[in-house]
């Protein structure tokens, strides 16, 4: 009887809630798992986002501070007292890339004493001492999240902090709902698209990123909504839809410097779109493309502000190789490497708190062979004639392939221009600066198995639910057996 | 039999479920035991190769009851098949066993610490004991392929070379002492105290609890709503 009322609400459409909320709760879990600024660069992200919820007239007195980085001591730093403070409160500078070092916890409590002490203690909530460390990036996260914290004065450091990651959270909900609106242009039955939101949904790095204090999911959610705008103006050209596209695409350049990836996507589509539209030749369309690709340099320099391009393309630095190839070669020799692949890679599917909290190696390199088993069943289906309808559509593959491609360049691009001044690889590639095309590459993987293992709809439908069901034991494996044992047990 | 009702590949998915939820769950259960936190490894680090069947040995006190493990943080650790990392607790002067673990190449690399596990010493509060770790090998590898314990600077601690008869006095080995108690649920109610901490106040304890509950029985229905749920006629016929 149970198993027959069971497979009846596994059978229901009303499932998709429970999907929705386990995503929730699993998220929350993700939330509160992590200690306070154990996410790459949260302090500094948590600090300016206070510092844009001050008052835009400074009433308190300033004192000049040189700004000293030993890396060792978070007082170093100029933020506020509180953020600060926090930080040593909950041993940000003994945990972070120390992975045999954990919190100071009281026994038979859930309140350590000195959370107690840190809450009665009123503390300077604005940067007093200068030039501050708050970042110099314009991002609409930090705008949002600063008036969320400009808005609740009253609560704790504590639940400040925490509404700010529930802001995090709120950005990665949105994903997963743009997802499911993506897979309507790419599954054709329910299930299938409730299967493939899963999949992307529950990746653990999605999950870690979309819970800490970060402009990354910014950037995340507005690729996801410029992939969902692009295959709607390519399937449906509307007014609609186009003012999304330009919508997202502002959104993007908002939220993170390498959105700027997208403008090249963006000049394609609109090509493509014009091509169909008046019958051009493909010679013609590509003399366009040219030409309109200088346009877009000479208007990208001239309307763009100068500090801007500046610093994405490190204008007025000057190389410290004899050669731009000099300077390619050597910065290839040092990142294309199978070390410097695989810690992208890691940090792409699970490494979590300032990435000393990896998961296993072996389930790393299981999960590289599989994706390489995709991308070749992805190239027979670029290849092939064959049409498999239950597949995503050829057009919805160059897509992605093409903004992949573009946030590659532009992430490798940034590096290699740092590299270049520096002779030092500063900036790197860690794979979480790739997340933001997660739903295209997820979209190509699948597309990749899909034609070199599945003949019909049923087995594919199969193959999502193996691919699911794995990315579901993936998360719990992170949440249980990584996370909690290293920064609890 | 409802299982009749499914299809082998179905079967097989529900079979790979539940070896792999198992497989996370009883992973979690083998690490709940609760180290020592009021201590940070800070300061110089170095390295203590571990050659083979040259023990090395700590002497700690464990600050609570039931002392059911010892976590060392070892790297290195690229073992051959025969090969093993021998644990054992011994007394306060070394010389007596009182219990021992040893971890082989046949079970999963350790993440981070490698735990050796062994039964609870029930009346462990202040009393010390010694950590003595021994590398095992049948092949003549050579020294730096062998594993080593990280050590630290760490005023008042000692470790010992038990071959070199060598003493290093003011460094540590990276090891914990941790303790469980025999009741799951007690050790399940410790750990969410443990992420209580430090935590809104709206969150902790049984709210923080319920939401742990809630991921691991949901994750279990999704599992198999993900298995078991069908295509509707509509869809199939597409």
């Amino acid at each position: 009887m149970y198993y027959t009322i069971l497979m009846q609400n596994f059978q229901s459409k009303s499932f998709p809630l429970f999907i929705g909320v386990f995503l929730t709760f699993m998220g929350t879990l993700f939330v509160f798992i992590l200690p306070i600024y154990q996410g790459p660069d949260e302090p500094i992200h948590y600090g300016t986002v206070q510092y844009k919820a001050e008052p835009q007239e400074k009433t308190w007195p300033i004192q000049e501070r040189k700004i000293i980085h030993s890396g060792q001591d978070i007082r170093e730093f100029n933020l506020s007292e509180e953020t600060v403070l926090g930080g040593k409160l909950n041993q940000f500078d003994e945990l972070k890339w120390q992975e045999e070092n954990t919190q100071n916890f009281s026994l038979h409590t859930t309140t350590h004493p000195d959370e107690q002490t840190f809450n009665q203690t009123q503390l300077k909530r604005y940067i007093d001492t200068y030039p501050h460390n708050a970042s110099g990036t314009k991002s609409v996260y930090y705008t949002l999240a600063s008036l969320i914290e400009k808005n609740v004065p009253e609560l704790t450091f504590n639940e400040r902090f925490f509404l700010t990651r529930f802001f995090s959270l709120a950005l990665y909900l949105g994903i997963v709902v743009l997802t499911y609106l993506v897979t309507y242009n790419l599954f054709t039955s329910f299930l299938q698209r409730a299967l493939f939101t899963l999949l992307v949904g529950l990746e653990p790095m999605l999950l870690a990123t979309g819970t800490i204090v970060n402009i990354d999911i910014a950037l995340v959610f507005s690729f996801t909504l410029f992939f969902l705008t692009s295959i709607r103006v390519l399937t449906k050209p509307n007014f609609i839809n186009h003012a999304f596209l330009l919508l997202s695409f502002i959104l993007a350049f908002y939220s993170k410097g390498p959105a700027i990836c997208l403008a090249p996507v963006m000049g394609v589509i609109y090509l493509l779109l014009l091509k169909n539209y008046f019958h051009w030749s493909t010679k013609k369309t590509l003399s366009l493309l040219l030409l309109s690709a200088i346009l877009v340099v000479i208007t990208f320099f001239v309307a763009i502000p100068h500090s801007y391009t500046t610093s994405i393309f490190r204008l007025g630095t000057s190389s410290q190789f004899a050669s731009v190839s000099d300077s390619l070669l050597s910065y290839t020799q040092k990142t294309l490497s199978f070390d410097d692949l695989f810690h992208s890679h890691t940090s792409y599917w699970g490494n979590f708190g300032w990435l000393d909290t990896e998961i296993s190696k072996t389930l790393l390199i299981f999960i590289w062979f599989l994706e390489y088993l995709a991308y070749t069943g992805l190239i027979f289906f670029l290849l092939s004639k064959k049409t498999l309808t239950y597949l995503p559509s050829k057009k919805i593959i160059y897509l992605s392939l093409g903004i992949i491609l573009s946030l590659q360049l532009a992430i490798r691009f940034y590096d290699w221009r740092t590299f270049d001044i520096t002779k030092q690889i500063l900036i790197g590639t860690p794979g979480r600066y790739f997340l933001p095309t997660i739903l295209p590459h997820f979209v190509i993987l699948v597309t990749g198995f899909g034609f070199l293992f599945t003949k019909n709809r049923a087995q594919f439908t199969l193959l999502l639910k193996t691919l699911s069901l794995g990315m579901l034991l993936l998360s719990m494996y992170a949440v249980f057996n990584v996370i909690i044992p290293r920064y609890y047990l | 039999m409802p299982l009749q009702n499914t299809s082998k590949a179905q079967k097989i998915l529900l079979g790979a479920f539940i070896i792999g939820l198992g497989s996370i769950i009883l992973g979690f259960s083998s690490q709940l035991h609760f180290s020592d936190s009021d201590y940070n490894f800070l300061g110089n680090k170095d390295r203590a190769r571990l050659a083979i069947d040259k023990p090395l040995s700590q002497v700690f006190t464990a600050q609570e009851n039931n002392l059911s493990e010892v976590k060392i943080h070892i790297g290195g650790i690229d073992l051959w098949p025969g090969e093993a990392l021998v644990f054992e607790l011994r007394d306060e002067s070394c010389s007596k066993t009182i219990a021992t673990d040893r971890w082989t190449p046949l079970e999963p690399k350790p993440l981070n610490y490698t735990r050796f596990t062994f039964n609870r010493v029930p009346e462990s509060a202040d009393n010390k004991y010694c950590a003595y770790i021994t590398y095992t090998s049948p092949y003549d590898r050579k020294s730096n392929d062998a594993p080593y314990i990280n050590t630290n600077d760490f005023d008042g601690r000692n470790y010992t070379s038990v071959s070199k008869k060598k003493i290093y006095e003011n460094e540590t080995l990276q090891l914990r002492p941790a303790y469980s108690t025999d009741s799951y649920l007690s050790d399940i109610w410790r750990l969410i105290e443990r992420m209580s901490q430090f935590k809104p106040e709206f969150v902790k304890g049984f709210p923080l609890l319920l939401l742990f509950g809630f991921v691991v029985v949901g994750g279990f229905f999704l599992g198999l709503w993900i298995i078991f749920a069908n295509e509707n006629e509509e869809d199939r016929k597409r």
